[in-house]
This record gives structure tokens, C-alpha cells and sequence, in this order.
């Protein structure tokens, strides 16, 4: 622990391993749609031996960075279907407010089995869909319509103007209700549910799923970070490193994801929802990542 | 109401919220780095930091002594009086705050347009996220 190499050594290599760490997390959470607490959350515990309030704390801020310095890239470049994206946070902070006021009725143990269940369904089920078909116009259901959710986003990697429907509308509502109840429930965020239901239940591109999540990722965990906060977990020279490693990472990922191909973006996808099922399995049986 | 209209609508918000967040975004990254800055200039913060809060809290220790503020006088007091932590803090909480702008100012943009569906939708998340953060400060 003394090593000079060591993150802890000091209060610089510290504060520098801190912000290229979360510039990690930023690059892969703007990628992927997700908060980054899947990286944030085992790195402060497991190799620096923080205390799971101060790491939950920190990965809050990780979340709402990570969504805003997203979404401030991808609204801009029309990749983020922002219909869309209102509609389901209608589903999600209802969810959300549900579990909160669950939380102390039902047993963690089961839910982290439920969750890490879910998590390897989607995995599956974005496994099997190995092509990008867009569905028709044609396909946009009544609620598609009704809303006027079907939009087109470019696509860069492709080099063209990518037109997509929306259809399974109710479905899609129904599973973000489920992603928001296990977000107040776990306190934590649900990008990783959020993608599959946009890609695999509603039709919607990849990068269109993944952009439409990292915009509304920020809303829910805004919500909870307030009492965090008042509670004390959100320690200011823990949360500035990741705040700003954040930043800066989840400005660099917005730029290569337009870029990437959308099969290597689901390849990436499916390959951290395995890991993050594997955290909420180890969590399941007791063992809490610190 | 014709095709180019609404797309030029859908567009024009897409460039405000986005307008928005980066301004905000920009705002708070350097209100942190400045509290940063200034933690790692004055000694007495910066030798509090290293010597015994870092090793207390990599040890995986609640910190008993922190102080955060918790009011609007306590912001005042301490942005005032340039405390590096109290600026950080204010740089967390209006990143924390972000969103929610985003949403309030998606009612507003919402209400301009006359989109009365969405009017609807948007006002109904930003009262249920109020509700949350109102809740969550008594939980």
C-alpha cells in the first residue's frame, strides 16, 4: 500500500488516477448509454478502498455527467429521439418513484437475481438480433403515430441519412416502467435496461437506443442525487475528479460512437451488460463489490 | 400544420436543449476545476486533504468531519469567502440540477411549439421528479 505507484500514494496520482479513470467510464458511458457505475463503482472499492456510500455517491455524479455531456453532442447531431425519450420518462420516473417507495418491502437478495436474470435475457436477446434491420415505416404503431415518434438520425459510419420507425410502443412503455421500478428499488441506474428495450422491444437503432438512454439516464438519477447529497455521500474532492473526467471522456466517446459501426456498438453493448450482470449476481449472493 | 414547419420546429428545439447543456455543462466543469485549483493552492485544505481525509477514506472510513453545504447562507458564505470545497459542491449541485433545467426548459419549448400532447407529458415528469426530490430530502 505504500508503493509510490500506488493511486492512494498521494493526494495527485490519486486525484489523476481518478480522472483518467473516469474519463473511461465517460468514453464507454456515452457509447453505450450507460451512467458508468458499472467502472466507477468497483474501481473506488475494490482497488482503492472506498467506503460503497462514497463510490454510490460518486457514480450518481458519474450518471448525470455522463447523460449531459452526452446528450449536449448527440441532441445537437439529431442521433437522440428526444419524443421518444420524453414519452418513456414518463414510464421511468413513475418507476422510479414506485420503487423508492417499495425499497423497505422486499428482499435486496432477490432482487439483485431478478435484475441479473433480466440483464442475461437482454444480453440473449440483443445476441440473437445480430443485424440492424430498420423496420418500415409501414411498421410505426398506433402510439408511434399518435406521437409522432418515427425520425431519422445520420449515421457516419454509414455515411447517410438512416430513416427508422417506432413501433411496440406500449411494450417499450411497459419495460421502462420495470427499468424505473429497479432503478428506485437497487439505486441505481438502469441504462443497461433501458438500450435493450429501445433496440430489441421498440425497433430503434442502436445509436438511436443508446443516445435516447444517455439523455435520460441524468433525469432519474437527478432525482435520487438529492438526497445523497443531503445524506453526505457525495464527498466534493471524490466527486470533482469524476465529474470532470466524465466530462471530458463522455465528449470523446459521443465522437467515436458516431463513427462506429453499429454492430460493434451491440457487440460492446451485450459484452458489459455480461459484466454487469455478473456484479448484480455477486451482489445477490452477498457479496458487495468493496 | 405542413411537413418542413414541424420539422423546422423539431430542429430549432433540438438546437436550444442542446445550446443549453452545453453551456451548462461548460459552467459547471469550470466552477469544479476552479474549486480543484484552489484546493490544490491553499496549503491548509490541500495538507487536510492529503494527510488525513485520503487516508481515511481509502481505508474504507465513513469521514466524520466532512463539511458540505447544505444551504443557500452556507453557499453564500462559503462562495464568498472562496472556500475550494464550497465551490466544488456548488459546481456538483447545479451539474446535479442540469437535468431538471433540461426537462423545465423542454415544458417551455414545448408550450412555444403548441404541442399540447407533449406540453402535457413534459409537465407531468418535471412534476413527478420534483415530487422525488422533495420526497428524497425528508427520506
Amino acid at each position: 500500500m505504500t508503493s509510490l505507484l500506488h493511486p492512494a500514494s498521494s493526494a495527485g496520482t490519486f486525484e489523476l488516477f481518478l480522472l483518467l479513470v473516469s474519463g473511461g467510464a465517460g468514453v464507454i458511458g456515452a457509447i453505450l448509454g450507460l451512467g458508468g457505475g458499472v467502472i466507477i463503482v468497483p474501481i473506488l472499492t475494490l482497488g482503492l478502498g472506498i467506503n460503497i456510500r462514497y463510490a454510490i455517491g460518486a457514480s450518481i455524479v458519474s450518471v448525470i455527467a455522463t447523460s449531459s455531456g452526452a446528450a449536449a453532442t448527440y441532441v445537437k447531431d439529431h442521433v437522440t429521439n428526444i419524443r421518444v425519450a420524453m414519452l418513456l420518462e414518463v414510464a421511468t420516473s413513475v418507476g422510479a418513484l414506485v420503487g423508492a417507495l417499495l425499497s423497505t418491502h422486499l428482499p435486496e437478495q432477490f432482487l439483485y437475481v431478478i435484475f441479473s436474470g433480466i440483464l442475461l435475457y437482454s444480453a440473449w436477446i440483443m445476441m440473437k438480433k445480430r443485424h440492424d434491420a430498420i423496420a418500415p415505416l409501414s411498421d410505426a404503431d398506433y402510439w408511434s403515430r399518435r406521437f409522432r415518434l418515427s425520425s431519422s438520425y445520420p449515421d457516419r459510419a454509414l455515411g447517410r441519412e438512416v430513416s427508422y420507425a417506432v413501433t411496440h410502443v406500449p411494450l417499450g412503455f411497459s419495460l421502462m416502467l420495470g427499468a424505473g421500478v429497479i432503478s428506485g428499488l437497487l439505486g441505481i441506474g438502469s441504462g443497461g435496461l433501458k438500450v435493450p428495450a429501445m433496440d430489441s422491444a421498440m425497433k430503434l437503432p442502436i445509436k438511436v437506443s443508446s443516445a435516447t438512454s444517455n439523455f435520460m439516464i441524468g433525469v432519474t438519477a437527478a432525482a435520487s442525487a438529492g438526497a445523497y447529497y443531503m445524506r453526505g455521500d457525495i464527498l466534493p474532492l471524490l466527486a470533482a475528479p469524476v465529474a470532470l473526467g466524465v466530462l471530458a471522456g463522455s465528449w470523446l466517446g459521443t465522437h467515436i460512437m458516431m463513427r462506429l459501426h453499429s454492430q460493434k456498438i451491440r457487440a460492446m453493448f451485450i459484452f458489459f451488460l455480461l459484466i454487469i450482470a455478473i456484479q448484480m449476481g455477486l451482489r445477490a449472493f452477498g457479496v458487495q463489490v468493496r | 400544420m405542413n411537413q418542413t414547419n414541424s420539422a423546422t420546429k423539431q430542429f430549432r428545439t433540438e438546437i436550444v436543449i442542446s445550446y443549453v447543456l452545453r453551456v451548462g455543462v461548460i459552467l459547471c466543469a469550470t466552477i469544479i476545476a476552479l474549486g480543484v485549483l484552489l484546493t490544490w493552492t491553499n496549503s491548509k485544505s490541500f495538507d487536510h486533504f492529503s494527510e488525513h481525509t485520503l487516508p481515511a477514506l481509502t481505508s474504507g472510513q465513513v469521514i466524520s468531519d466532512i463539511s458540505f453545504p447544505q444551504s443557500a447562507a452556507e453557499f453564500y458564505a462559503g462562495l464568498t469567502t472562496l472556500n475550494p470545497s464550497v465551490i466544488i459542491a456548488f459546481g456538483l449541485f447545479l451539474l446535479i440540477l442540469l437535468p431538471v433545467v433540461r426537462v423545465a426548459l423542454t415544458v417551455v419549448l414545448f408550450f412555444l411549439e403548441r404541442d399540447y400532447a407533449y406540453l402535457s407529458i413534459t409537465l407531468f415528469v418535471l412534476c413527478v421528479l420534483l415530487s422525488g426530490l422533495i420526497f428524497g430530502k425528508t427520506l
